[in-house]
């Protein structure tokens, strides 16, 4: 594996009796943030234990920081920070107790660190975890992985469920993590807003199969709803990158992921007046991305 | 080849490291409880040794109630709600293998079920030593009883090791605890051993000895089909 990889997944396969993860080719670059995005029972979180080396892949081979998991996951886990939505803390431990669990087992652990973050995201270090809000126990769970300083952090669906307040507050310390350039995350979520935020590359998933996966600015860029009105006798050309079409009436729709000048050109030769050529946010593509994924299924 | 080894020492050193650290993590959250039932068995004892019949059949069930429930005490908070509180997770992400994992329940559940039990078979047979009142010969039947139980622990610690279900769990439980009259029963029908029961010396005899064996080995086994069964597992959430 290149050291310029965080993360490789190649022709990754994990099949349960009802559902199947299949073909998952993933990469993430050292350095980079990668969201990654699908619908509840997409198979996000069964690919991210994938990559922890919790369930082993019936075929292909996974590749974390240079180690091959789940084989060896002991190895590979000192440098990774991870964090799910089902992981919980010792709910009649203190978060005092925590980082002082943490710290017996990480010698490098930054107690400075914990303090600032403590700080940071109001916590009370000698509160039971058991009384602490859900906000209280993501941020209590952040504070443990990032006060190791991992080079790669894998963080499912960290922000779901916390209030506005508390997901900036996450966002805001994942934000700075980012800045030091040797560390890789890995960010799943269904909240497009956060991944647009955080990420550089987008990864969308689902029913078990990666659809696509490129740069942020990419996706953003080559995405376009274009709006246009037409007369009576108005036949839609053909026309390369068309992920929907929509005509009612004299008026229609077209959304592309190929766009480019030539597209609007091309309609206006047909008769159609282009009314707005609009940018699409992360959310409209995810769900346009995933509508075309699974009308090509069907068909 | 010296690097490879010396990274593979520090690796083991690390794991051995990790996993002493999880098992006082255990002892951390288990200690006040079964410091607690500790204290039952001992009151138990304490019955036992009065010397009145109601007395001494009520502090043998108070004993035999205390060691049932320091099993069912660690098997549940230590295994089954570990998993069902979903901690297993954040302990997964720890560098640690499945294996170390399983070494460090093994080691803790085992560990500290074996501490009590000692300290209440060490105590009750202190107790029948010193009392006149009590035969001595209860000696070996105390020990075959009280290793019946740590068997009966065993047993239900692994099904909840292995099968990962609190269902399974709580039937071999149950079951387990049903077994532990018929057992006494059992014993009491051999005749080589119940002969003694009241004697005042403790006789250690060929089948007294052969029960014992057997409870020993049938721990063993559980211990390691525990450890082979873990070691073929693929997924661990």
């Amino acid at each position: 594996m290149s050291e310029q990889q965080a993360i490789t997944l190649q022709g990754v396969g994990k099949h349960y009796e009802h559902f199947s993860l299949s073909d998952i080719n993933l990469s993430l670059e050292t350095g980079s943030v990668m969201g990654f995005i699908g619908p509840n029972g997409a198979g996000k979180s069964s690919t991210i234990r994938l990559i922890m080396g919790l369930i082993r892949a019936n075929e292909g081979q996974v590749t974390v920081l240079g180690y091959d998991m789940p084989q060896q996951m002991a190895a590979a886990k000192w440098d990774i920070g991870f964090a799910s939505e089902d992981m919980r803390l010792f709910k009649n431990g203190t978060l005092q107790w925590h980082i002082d669990f943490m710290s017996s087992i990480y010698p490098d652990f930054d107690m400075q660190y914990v303090s600032t973050l403590i700080k940071r995201f109001d916590l009370k270090p000698g509160q039971v975890v058991k009384g602490f809000s859900h906000g209280q126990r993501v941020k209590a769970g952040l504070l443990l992985i990032l006060a190791r300083r991992p080079k790669l952090l894998v963080l499912d669906e960290p922000t779901t469920g916390l209030d506005p307040v508390a997901r900036k507050e996450v966002i805001n310390e994942l934000m700075d993590v980012m800045m030091d350039e040797e560390r890789s995350i890995l960010f799943s979520s269904h909240n497009t807003q956060d991944v647009e935020q955080l990420s550089d590359t987008i990864t969308f998933i689902d029913h078990g199969r990666i659809i696509e996966s490129q740069d942020k600015e990419a996706f953003l860029e080559k995405w376009r709803r274009i709006r246009f009105q037409v007369q009576d006798t108005f036949e839609l050309p053909q026309m390369d990158g068309v992920v929907e079409s929509v005509l009612r009436g004299h008026l229609g729709v077209i959304t592309t992921d190929r766009f480019d000048d030539a597209m609007t050109a091309t309609l206006q030769q047909h008769g159609a007046t282009v009314q707005a050529v609009e940018p699409m946010t992360l959310e409209e593509i995810f769900v346009a991305e995933v509508q075309a994924s699974r009308d090509g299924e069907v068909a | 080849m010296n690097d490879a080894m010396s990274i593979s020492t520090l690796q083991s050193s690390d794991s051995s490291s990790i996993v002493r650290e999880l098992i006082r993590k255990d002892l951390y959250f288990n200690r006040g409880p079964l410091a607690l039932y500790v204290i039952v068995g001992l009151i138990g004892i304490g019955l036992i040794s009065v010397g009145h019949e109601t007395t001494f059949y009520v502090g043998g069930l108070l004993l035999i109630t205390a060691v049932i429930i320091i099993g069912a005490h660690l098997v549940y908070a230590n295994v089954v709600q570990e998993r069902n509180q979903q901690n297993l997770s954040l302990i997964m992400s720890l560098p640690i293998s499945y294996r170390d994992y399983s070494v460090a329940k093994i080691l803790a559940n085992l560990g500290f079920f074996s501490v009590a039990w000692l300290v209440l078979l060490g105590t009750a047979v202190i107790v029948i030593l010193a009392r006149e009142g009590l035969p001595n010969g209860l000696i070996p039947f105390t020990v075959i009883l009280l290793l019946e139980l740590f068997a009966a622990f065993v047993l239900v610690f692994a099904v909840a090791m292995i099968t990962e279900s609190e269902a399974w769990t709580t039937v071999i439980m149950t079951l387990t605890n049903i077994c532990v009259s018929l057992f006494m029963y059992g014993i009491n029908k051999i005749e080589s051993i119940q002969q003694y029961i009241d004697g005042q010396e403790a006789v250690w005899s060929g089948a007294a000895l052969t029960v014992i064996g057997i409870e020993i080995a049938v721990i063993a086994l559980l211990v390691s089909i525990t450890l082979w069964a873990q070691s073929r597992k693929h997924d661990y959430l």
